[in-house]
């Protein structure tokens, strides 16, 4: 009489479905094959990133069998600097992420539990976070401080991003916190702190994978945006952006120095976004047919 | 009757209304009104109605999952309005509580044997292999085999599901359990199964039930006492017997003869009632039935005063004002209906 | 299967072999397998069995709705009122679809739409169907409103589907499906999500109103009460396939199919207080998990060796009854079944 929801909760089901699926295969095996790369990075670099090679003759040589990326304004070996520099990337762009979600979900879970005055005021602060863009708050966070070690904009960034986190989490909580599951669970003694961890959270955690996976190419963006504004990892630290920022000077006589790493980085962020997009399909749950 | 096991005395319970911009308190629907009643150890109390009527809130304020309004319960000598944090949830191993939805009452992300036995964990009944251990007797208890503890809810039917919800309500050993419409989602085939399950473990494990349903034929199978809701008051309470005999109010009256009959050669004189239930927001005055009600007595005092459920026969309890005590019966197509029933001959 | 039953004269509809099929992840599902009845003008259908039997399904295909995934095999043939619904043009079909022949569902919250009121869903079918002014259609779906007994219906049309009780919704649909005269209605467990006394209310009228207008009616139900009040002729289905058909007296007097015996048997009513009820064991196989043989063998008490090999056919046995079990071939063995169930 009714239809069924196959298996939303399933992960065995939810690996076999990103299994099958030819987009989530190709963007896993891109991002897998870009993290292997950058991690080898240093056993794979003809030189050393910052060094500079030959600052007489070597100043924006092209990409050659030696220097495949080319050289930049200070000789440096562009390919050295793109590998050390996507560490650094995907290493910020990952941990801010993962202080999003660690933010975003315990507030979340804390206001979807809360009695209603509590969980208004939380949620007018996740308002209130969500209603400046976060562009603005990180250049003005940024700008107002003296220095910017890597920590700090890791920390900077992870914290102006959590509030989709938190209201995604808070709503999923709201959703089911009445449904008969979560009761049968109350009515057998279940402590708060159970019924969280236990009942409700893993039912949120499919849309905050999705919605993290998704986080993770935009923090690359942004961070690569920063830094090429300055005010991001600062030089002569590479990082994909800052890279990019150098070589714009440059863009008509030395293409290459910017190339390079923009590629990366539109690779990476299109490989994330297909596998977010994946991991929403995979989870949706599907429908049989209405006999 | 020696002393309940469960007694509660003029339970109500009021949800608020909100609206308006600021979604503040705008005012409150009672969806349980002043209900009153005994259940002995042992017994199947039902207590039958149509949606809205108030069973489910009923049930759910007996387990505290809903806060009642006003009102007394008290469980095996314990009033369990006073309890509170960790002593309400060590209570909740006597009372337990099975679903309507087979779907919706099982942790998708959870495998059954997960579900069994979180109970055990909760209460510290049995922890490592001496709870997989009791988890698997127990699946094996309710009819699933007691090597699918690894699988989820969706590689399950309905009737399985269900099943799996008993398992989960036994494990922390109840003397009482709240059975919230337990078959009504399932198929004809597969009830049959359920309703001999409930009645099994009834007999095996003394337990008792407090039944909500709005199937009158499977309340007629397993009650042994009906209390019979509408809009939030017990309109009448009495053994299943005497119920489906010789029902007292109107009300009941038309629901027994509202139940298609499996006889196409049955006589079709039911008693069509006018009308859908009014709304608990705006509760018709006195008695709340009136405006519906086919009683050849009614009159403006129906309008007027809200009728008291009083003992009209002994055992036989009803809130009908027209109704004199001593008389059980004036209007009766139940008896013509009972008859009808029982001409139903089973198949083969 | 080849269909040896004798065709009614002039039937309004007409199935024969109808057959639908779903891709899946697992493969090829047929939840529809061979299904063939006819309705006369003015007689109501009705077609039984639990969830998953394929039942609503088969009600779908008669105006051709169902969507990809799934798919009405070709062979498969719906004949209505003499033309054939599966070769129409999509112009002819939708001429058929709410006016000629109407569906009503389950729930109506959902087969309703919320955002247009009451009103403008009935003038909504009437301005498909019919020609005329904006205000001879809202008038007309005003009177069916009052028609399908809703109180004061200039009232109730301007509302939208929330402001309206489940009882009323289901008025609304039935008025919905009723507006243009259909000759035939479709309806799907069109009291399962309402009150016992709300239904009684709706059964009633929808047999009043079927009766008035001399329609057809397939009526798809699992609840057997409502098969004996509602239908002439009863058609039980079992996992995608017709396993017995009889007029409604002759069956529930004596039922054919150890199926059908077994959902008889296995309701709650007087006389069987506190006992144990009888049952069918084990569960509804869903599509794809099908026995081969007959597909109720393995829940059968008279199941033999022949059951799981050989599939029976669907045996015409006289009186327009006909069961799909082997027992039709060898009735010696329903007798040693019962005899050493006794012993």
């Amino acid at each position: 009489m009714t239809s069924i929801a196959l298996a939303s909760g399933d992960w065995r089901v939810i690996a076999q479905r990103l299994r099958t699926d030819r987009r989530s295969l190709l963007a896993g095996a891109v991002l897998a094959a870009m993290i292997a790369l950058v991690l080898l990075g240093p056993l794979l670099s003809p030189y050393r990133p910052y060094e500079q090679l030959d600052i007489t003759h070597l100043v924006h040589a092209p990409p050659s069998a030696e220097h495949l990326l080319g050289t930049d304004s200070y000789s440096r070996d562009v390919l050295s600097r793109v590998l050390s520099g996507g560490r650094v990337s995907l290493a910020v762009a990952t941990s801010a992420v993962l202080i999003e979600v660690l933010v975003g979900v315990l507030w979340g879970l804390a206001s979807g539990l809360a009695g209603r005055g509590i969980d208004t005021l939380m949620m007018r602060i996740v308002d209130a976070g969500l209603s400046v863009p976060r562009v603005l708050l990180l250049l003005a966070l940024l700008a107002a401080m003296p220095s910017v070690p890597v920590w700090l904009l890791v920390l900077v960034l992870g914290l102006t991003g959590w509030f989709g986190t938190a209201r995604l989490v808070r709503g999923e909580v709201r959703t089911i916190r009445g449904a008969d599951y979560v009761l049968a669970a109350r009515a057998l003694g279940a402590t708060p702190a159970r019924l969280a961890l236990r009942h409700l959270l893993p039912h949120a955690l499919g849309p905050v994978l999705v919605a993290s996976t998704l986080a993770v190419g935009q923090v690359i963006v942004l961070e690569a945006g920063l830094s090429w504004l300055g005010i991001g990892v600062q030089p002569p630290q590479p990082s994909w952006g800052n890279i990019i920022g150098d070589g714009y000077e440059f863009i008509a006589s030395a293409p290459w120095v910017s190339l390079g790493p923009g590629f990366c980085l539109v690779l990476v962020v299109l490989a994330v976004s297909a596998l977010g997009d994946g991991l929403r399909d995979a989870l949706a749950p599907r429908q049989l047919p209405r006999t | 009757m020696s002393a309940p096991l469960l007694s509660v005395r003029g339970l109500s319970k009021d949800f608020p209304i909100r609206g308006g911009i600021l979604n503040r308190v705008q005012g409150s629907v009672r969806a349980v009104t002043d209900v009153s009643f005994d259940v002995a150890a042992g017994e199947t109390l039902a207590v039958v109605g149509e949606s809205g009527c108030g069973k489910t809130t009923t049930g759910r304020c007996i387990l505290r999952l809903v806060e009642p309004t006003a009102g007394e319960i008290t469980f095996d000598g314990v009033d369990l309005r006073t309890l509170r944090g960790a002593e309400l949830r060590r209570m909740r191993q006597h009372i337990q509580l099975v679903f309507q939805d087979p779907y919706a009452s099982l942790n998708p992300r959870m495998t059954i044997g997960d579900t069994v036995k979180e109970g055990l964990i909760i209460h510290r009944l049995a922890d490592g292999a001496a709870a997989d251990k009791r988890v698997q007797s127990l699946l094996d208890e309710v009819g699933l085999r007691p090597e699918w503890t690894k699988r989820y809810p969706h590689e399950f039917s309905g009737g399985q599901r269900q099943r799996v919800g008993i398992a989960r309500a036994l494990a922390v050993e109840p003397k009482f359990i709240v059975l919230d419409e337990p078959v009504s989602a399932l198929d004809v085939s597969v009830q049959a199964q359920v309703i001999n399950l409930l009645q099994d473990l009834q007999r095996d494990r003394g337990l008792t039930y407090l039944f909500i349903a709005h199937d009158l034929g499977v309340v007629e199978h397993l009650a042994t006492r009906v209390a019979v809701m509408y809009l939030g008051r017990i309109v009448e309470l009495t053994t299943a017997e005497t119920l489906f005999a010789s029902p007292i109010m109107p009300y009941t009256q038309a629901l027994l003869s509202a139940i298609p009959l499996p006889d196409p050669l049955a006589p079709r004189d039911r008693i069509v009632l006018e009308g859908d239930p009014p709304s608990p927001a705006n509760p018709p005055s006195g008695c709340v039935f009136h405006p519906r009600c086919f009683h050849p007595g009614k009159d403006v005092a129906c309008t007027q005063a809200v009728p008291p459920l009083e003992e009209k026969a002994p055992g036989h309890w009803a809130a009908c004002i027209k109704q004199p005590a001593g008389t059980t019966d004036f209007f009766l197509p139940a008896a013509a209906l009972r008859s009808r029933r029982a001409a139903v001959s089973p198949a083969t | 299967m080849t269909d040896t039953r004798t065709p009614m004269s002039d039937p309004l509809l007409s199935l024969r072999d109808v057959r639908v099929t779903f891709r899946t992840a697992d493969g090829l599902i047929t939840p529809v397998d061979g299904v063939s009845f006819d309705i006369a003008r003015g007689e109501t259908l009705a077609l039984v069995g639990e969830s998953g039997c394929g039942k609503s399904l088969t009600a779908l295909t008669i105006l051709r709705l169902i969507d990809a995934p799934g798919r009405i095999e070709p062979g498969s043939r719906i004949l209505f009122d003499g033309r054939d619904v599966l070769t129409l043009g999509d112009k002819e079909l939708r001429g058929i679809r709410g006016k000629q022949a109407a569906m009503i569902f389950q729930e109506p919250m959902t087969a309703l739409n919320p955002v247009y009121s009451a009103g403008e869903q009935i003038a909504e079918v009437v301005r498909t169907h019919a020609d005329g002014s904006r205000s001879a259609a809202w008038d007309r779906a005003v009177a069916m409103l009052g028609a399908v007994g809703i109180p004061s219906p200039e009232i109730r049309a301007k509302q939208f589907p929330h402001q309206l009780s489940g009882g009323m919704r289901q008025r609304v649909m039935i008025a919905m499906a009723l507006v243009m005269n259909p000759s035939l209605l479709i309806a799907d467990e069109p009291t399962t999500a309402l009150d016992v006394t709300i239904q009684a209310q709706l059964l009633d009228l929808l047999r009043e109103a079927q009766q008035a207008r001399g329609a057809s009616m397939l009526l798809i139900t699992h609840d057997l009460g409502v098969v004996a009040e509602s239908a002439q002729r009863v058609a039980v289905m079992y996992a995608g396939q017709i396993v017995e058909e009889a007029p409604v007296t002759t069956l529930f007097a004596a039922p054919q199919h150890p199926y059908t015996q077994g959902l008889m048997a296995a309701m709650p009513r007087a006389g069987t207080r506190r006992q144990r009820l009888t049952t069918i064991p084990g569960t509804v196989p869903p599509p794809g998990a099908w026995p081969t043989g007959c597909r109720f063998a393995d829940r059968c008490a008279y199941a033999w060796s022949r059951c799981t090999t050989e599939a029976p056919p669907l045996h015409q046995l006289g009186d327009g009854r006909s069961s799909r079990c082997h027992l039709v071939t060898e009735p010696e063995r329903r007798v040693a079944q019962i005899a050493g169930a006794m012993a």
